[in-house]
């Protein structure tokens, strides 16, 4: 089994900010206090890639910050790959690599090639390997031809795959990901995608990634965690999520003919209607056994073109979560 | 400290600006025009002060002029080595320490080496050799060991007010910007254009002391003349030292503090 690489006790950080108001008020207003990050424990396994997720100010950015050693919590403990994050070990800070969606690495108006010569160097890779890296990194993000064009004139989407190169270059053990598939194509989503499903196939990568796009999570993670106002409200695999929280599947039939209306309507009363069509019908089952009740029914009561049980999305069932806890 | 590391790091970024310049070439081109301009407007200045007494506060032209040689020095080695003011404020508000903080290096001096700025050390080396040639040609009756005095005297006094402008932009861990200081940048920069001689005497302790402008540009000046006593040189020196020890202690603890509790502005 896989050894732990990130232990976390009781994470918090508590922010203090003057009430709000106007003027003299604002200056001089009373302190109170917000907490970000609430007693927050997890473990992470080396190679896993843990989906860290939760609506807007919910604490997933705050977290990624104490992880990495740029802000130092109010209280709890923390090591990661046996370091204190917050101390800075030089070691420590060689052996993680950070990804912010919304900061760049790369120097705005030359090459990005540039960039990653000056971080081969901060993080003293040998030109060999460095070499060789590049390499890698282009066959799957075809980066060399495009890190000889200024930052300036790439798409978001090429800046992305750039900034990834920079920030993984020294080969990291672990990599924090905060939303890097933030404002990118549908194209430019998928092939970040791939690269960190390679990447951490390959090289055992560990991963710790927060996102607001389900089909990163989808596509990616062995787990998640859920964050619900800087508390940790599930830690688990997505199938655990969704039996906690679904406990329903979804029905499709298509139809070219009613046999039996009755025992259709039947069918339909028991679960909830999501859609019905002149020639078919959507619902939601408990997974208490009505389903293959169902689709006895349906077989007898119309003659079946099509017909498909799925889960729900993974939007569907956050959207689920964070409803129910409002 | 590394400082093979660190060194390699600020060829690397002096590389990186180069390659800056490259890609606005015509702007380049536009300063090789602008900056002997500056120069000449500058020195016309001078001479025009100059035209009405052969020497002020016992000053002469020459020797003025020596003093904006040391001037250009100073920024020289600014340009070079430090951060200019306002953008270590820039970086704590923006969040942009976020990307060093994450990075294994000593995080002031990263900061340091990657705001290296090469086009600005190119206009003030122009301006230094300039002023130089033109300080000789006046007269200044210049020394040899002096002038090496007065080189290690600019670093000095570059190094004790680079290290004040951090303790000052450190303040943005609890204030957010710090816009309100660049005044006293202001003064400094002003006050450094002429000689600290020329004030009073409760002026001179301040600039000194407090705003200490006397090793940027005066002292330097005066430590190169031939007339100004050795020992007068190493007294500077030694006073300098002592400036800058105090000043360090405190930028040092105020941004460990920061550091703490540094909020992480941005995403």
């Amino acid at each position: 089994m896989a050894e732990d690489v990130m232990v976390v006790n009781g994470l918090t950080k508590v922010f203090t900010a003057r009430e709000k108001g106007s003027g003299l008020r604002r200056l001089f207003g009373r302190k109170k206090e917000i907490v970000a990050v609430d007693h927050v424990s997890f473990k992470v396994r080396r190679g896993e890639i843990l989906g860290y997720l939760g609506e807007n100010g919910s604490g997933k950015t705050t977290t990624i910050k104490m992880l990495t050693g740029i802000m130092t919590p109010t209280s709890g403990s923390a090591r990661v790959l046996g370091f204190v994050p917050w101390e800075r070990k030089r070691e420590y800070l060689k052996r993680i690599g950070v990804v912010f969606g919304m900061q760049s690495l790369l120097f705005w108006d030359i090459p990005a090639m540039e960039a990653f010569k000056f971080y081969r160097d901060v993080y003293e890779v040998s030109q060999d390997d460095f070499s060789e890296r590049l390499e890698y990194f282009d066959s799957i993000l075809g980066v060399k031809k495009l890190a000889e064009k200024p930052v300036r004139k790439m798409s978001l989407g090429e800046r992305m795959k750039c900034n990834l190169v920079a920030a993984l270059l020294h080969y990291p053990e672990i990599v924090f990901l905060d939303e890097p598939t933030i404002g990118l194509d549908a194209v430019s989503k998928e092939a970040v995608r791939d690269f960190i499903r390679d990447f951490n196939k390959k090289h055992k990568l560990t991963v710790m990634l927060t996102t607001h796009d389900v089909l990163d999570v989808e596509a990616l993670c062995t787990k998640v965690l859920l964050l619900d106002k800087g508390k940790k409200i599930f830690h688990g695999s997505i199938s655990r999520l969704k039996k906690n929280y679904l406990g329903y599947k979804i029905l499709y039939v298509e139809y070219d003919r009613v046999k039996d209306k009755a025992r259709l309507e039947s069918v339909v009363r028991m679960g909830r209607l999501v859609g019905r069509g002149k020639n078919w019908v959507e619902l939601e089952l408990k997974t208490d056994g009505r389903l293959p009740k169902a689709v006895a029914a349906l077989l007898k009561a119309v003659n079946v073109i099509d017909l498909d049980v799925k889960e729900p999305g993974l939007d569907r069932l956050l959207v689920k979560v964070y409803g129910e806890k409002k | 400290m590394r400082a093979g590391y660190y060194l390699r790091l600020l060829w690397d970024m002096a590389r990186v600006r180069l390659a800056e310049m490259r890609e606005y070439s015509a702007d380049f081109a536009v300063l090789l025009i602008t900056v002997p301009s500056y120069l000449l407007v500058n020195l016309f200045f001078w001479q025009v002060i100059f035209s009405h007494a052969r020497v002020i506060a016992g000053w002469t032209l020459g020797e003025v002029i020596l003093l904006q040689a040391f001037m250009n020095l100073g920024f020289l080695f600014w340009n070079l080595l430090y951060i200019f003011p306002e953008e270590l404020d820039e970086i704590i508000v923006s969040g942009e320490l976020n990307t060093v903080l994450s990075k294994p290096v000593n995080p002031v001096i990263y900061l340091l080496v990657t705001n290296i700025d090469v086009l600005g050390a190119l206009k003030n080396l122009s301006g230094v050799v300039a002023y130089f040639l033109v300080a000789g040609w006046l007269g200044a009756d210049i020394s040899l060991p002096g002038l090496l005095a007065g080189v290690l005297m600019v670093f000095l006094g570059v190094t004790i007010a680079s290290t004040i402008v951090f303790l000052i932009q450190s303040l943005s861990f609890w204030f957010g910007r710090t816009n309100a200081l660049n005044l006293f940048y202001n003064a400094y920069f002003t006050v450094s254009e002429y000689p600290v001689t020329i004030f009073p005497a409760s002026v001179k302790f301040v600039l000194v002391m407090f705003l200490p402008v006397v090793f940027f540009t005066t002292g330097p000046a005066l430590s190169s003349l031939k007339e100004f006593p050795p020992e007068g040189v190493l007294g500077l020196i030694a006073l300098s030292l002592l400036v800058w020890t105090v000043w360090l202690l405190s930028a040092w603890l105020l941004w460990k503090a920061g550091l703490k509790r540094y909020e992480a502005y941005g995403s």
